[in-house]
């Protein structure tokens, strides 16, 4: 069980989160959503140990992390981050192997049961036919695979993602998630996932954590979370949620009406400039 | 995806093993295993290892037997046993040559050219930057001064020259590390854009004080400026020896870490590196050995930023093969340079920094073209 308590980070005089609680039990998939800038990515750094917060604490099964070393917390984190960047040329092979540092002494080599872990983690995510490749001519999907088995490599028991599908496509997006629930669920993960697809989450998510200028405005499961008059606080626009007929989950529309760019003068009609506008405020919508 | 729900890792593990063998079959020529790609091994490190060490004695060799005054190889193979094996019944002017005037040098470059690579492959794989080598960063130049000092205040005392410049490329170090620190944190190309400026000061108070001061003794140091390995580190060579091997060793224990750290420190965090440790342990090491080499061989440019690139492009870049990788690469580079210097107009001899670069440029082109 991983569990934040009435968590507050401030930079500076500027507080990030505050009084956030959360609590993630094994095989739970629980999403962080909210507008930019409202601190999903910096309560990921708390719940991972990387930011120390001001008050309250994290804890897992039941002992802060602060009592844990940094090599006992890499042993139990495996951790996504959002779009790495890689400029020295390795395999892909090798980048994954990485992960088994945190089980080694620190030094020497690699076993053949590291060797081993690796090429499973990588075969989950299906990238093991990659695994000879330079990590630096992969696609963004493939890039963001292997990135994905890196993290299932370490063995964690709890699996922390920043925008696990940011660069994938419709299929993979499904495919990903699909596979982040089998693993939550079969290996009893702990998984906590940043996403700005909301009917993704709908989808995907055991429980939803709504997220608003570093405040929870809501925690609970994706039909109780991702309502419209929820939505609309959070993100400050109109949503229509009904039920996906495929699935039953919440499904959320945006609409257009609210989020046009301001204008400047009369209106005019323009068929390339009113395109322009209307794909802007699909962007603005679909990305917030 | 997952269509039999294994019952653990391990399991799971060993169902992969039998679709994709590790090992590939023991057909394999030895020039395949020399450059296949994918994660470093002991027998992978010990191969090329193994293959560059013997081209570095075959060019050590070559190099007590070229020079002013060519010695036949037969000679050169005899006073060779005769000192590292048996007994010096006499000496001759051939063991002159080869023992007493030659071997000391090339020790030298081959020291000078280890320490040089090692000292590239880490500040580059540590700052992530692939411009980073003690030349760039300033730490040569802080060294030179040291050394510079050492000669002018305490002439007498044999280790102060080394130490000196240890301090000076150590404080040097930290005064672009401090500098390159802003607002933001550390970014790693501040770091370089510091440390050039830092260079850049260092080397023109060096020519400043050159031109200027009277002193007889700072007089060949125009020369030393360019590299020069004529003194054969001046009595100091075991001393010089020795630290760089202990400077060595502690790189080549944070080969692994430096492995985490060259995809970003974030990650290196995530998986448990104390980054903090590693960073000041590597900068300790780097310095340690620009310092003692440049001491006493003066600054020799190029080694260490070209070398580890050479043989990344060669091998990848996992430093447990491009740490002992480099370090024989770049003895190889420094000695046949040396060579040249003695021999293409001889009885003149060239600056060998001079050399190294003229011999490394073309080859680093040729390798940027081919991959």
């Amino acid at each position: 069980m991983l569990e934040a308590r009435e968590v507050t980070v401030a930079y500076g005089a500027r507080p990030v989160l505050s009084e956030v609680s959360l609590a993630v039990a094994p095989g739970e998939l629980v999403a962080v959503v909210g507008p930019n800038g409202s601190g999903k990515t910096t309560l990921l750094r708390v719940l991972r140990g990387l930011v120390p917060p001001q008050r309250g604490e994290v804890r897992w099964r039941g002992k802060p992390l602060a009592h844990f070393s940094p090599r006992e917390l890499a042993r139990i984190f495996g951790v996504v981050p959002q779009d790495p960047k890689i400029g020295f040329r390795m395999t892909v092979l090798e980048y994954v192997l990485q992960a088994r540092f945190p089980h080694s002494n620190g030094f020497g080599f690699e076993s053949e049961a590291d060797i081993r872990c690796a090429l499973s983690a990588l075969q989950l995510t299906r990238a093991v036919e990659f695994r000879d490749r330079w990590i630096t001519e992969l696609s963004g999907g493939e890039r963001q695979r292997v990135i994905l088995a890196r993290a299932l490599a370490v063995e964690p028991r709890v699996l922390l993602l920043d925008e696990p599908t940011s660069n994938l496509d419709l299929r993979f997006q499904v495919e990903m998630l699909t596979l982040i629930r089998e693993l939550t669920r079969c290996r009893a993960l702990s998984s906590v996932f940043v996403a700005h697809d909301l009917n993704l989450v709908a989808e995907f998510a055991d429980r939803v954590l709504m997220l608003r200028e570093g405040r929870a405005l809501a925690f609970g499961s994706p039909e109780e979370v991702l309502t419209e008059a929820r939505l609309r606080q959070a993100f400050g626009t109109r949503f229509l949620v009904d039920r996906n007929p495929l699935s039953g989950s919440p499904r959320i529309t945006i609409s257009r009406e609210e989020v046009r760019p301001p204008r400047q003068g009369p209106a005019q009609f323009h068929p390339g400039g009113t395109d322009d506008a209307e794909r802007g405020s699909v962007e603005i919508a679909s990305s917030s | 995806m997952i269509r039999r729900r294994p019952a653990s890792w391990r399991e799971h593990a060993q169902t992969i093993v039998e679709d994709s063998p590790i090992e590939g079959g023991s057909h394999r020529s030895l020039f395949r295993a020399l450059f296949e790609r994918g994660p470093a091994t002991p027998r992978k490190v010990g191969l090329v290892c193994a293959f560059l060490g013997a081209l570095a004695l075959g060019v050590a060799f070559l190099a007590l037997h070229l020079g002013s005054e060519s010695v036949p190889q037969a000679i050169v193979a005899r006073v060779l046993w005769a000192h590292l094996f048996g007994r010096v019944q006499e000496v001759t002017a051939a063991d002159v040559i080869i023992w007493r005037i030659r071997a000391p040098r090339i020790v030298l470059g081959l020291t000078a050219g280890a320490a040089l690579a090692i000292a590239g492959a880490v500040l580059q794989a540590l700052l992530r930057n692939p411009l980073a080598e003690p030349y760039v960063l300033g730490i040569s130049g802080g060294a030179a001064v040291g050394a510079i000092v050492a000669i002018v205040g305490w002439r007498n005392v044999p280790w102060a020259r080394p130490l000196l410049a240890f301090v000076g490329a150590a404080l040097t170090t930290a005064l672009v590390y401090a500098m390159s620190r802003g607002r933001t944190g550390m970014a790693t190309e501040r770091l370089v854009l510091a440390g050039v400026i830092i260079a850049t000061l260092l080397w023109s108070v060096i020519a400043l004080v050159l031109a200027l001061v009277p002193d007889p003794h700072l007089r060949g140091l125009a020369f030393w400026m360019m590299g020069d390995l004529s003194g054969g580190g001046d009595g100091l060579l075991p001393l010089v020896v020795g630290i760089v091997v202990v400077a060595s060793a502690m790189a080549y224990t944070q080969a692994r870490t430096l492995n985490l750290l060259m995809v970003g420190e974030e990650e290196a965090r995530l998986l448990g590196v104390e980054v903090e440790r590693v960073k000041a342990l590597a900068y300790f090491a780097a310095s340690l050995l620009a310092g003692v080499i440049v001491s006493v061989a003066g600054a020799i440019g190029f080694v260490g930023l070209v070398v580890p690139h050479l043989v990344r492009l060669l091998w990848g870049a996992d430093n447990r093969l491009v740490v002992p990788a480099a370090a024989l690469s770049g003895a190889i580079l420094v000695t046949l340079a040396d060579t040249l210097a003695r021999t293409a107009l001889a009885p003149r001899e060239l600056p060998v920094g001079a050399v190294t670069a003229m011999l490394g440029v073309p080859i680093f082109i040729a390798l940027l073209r081919r991959v």
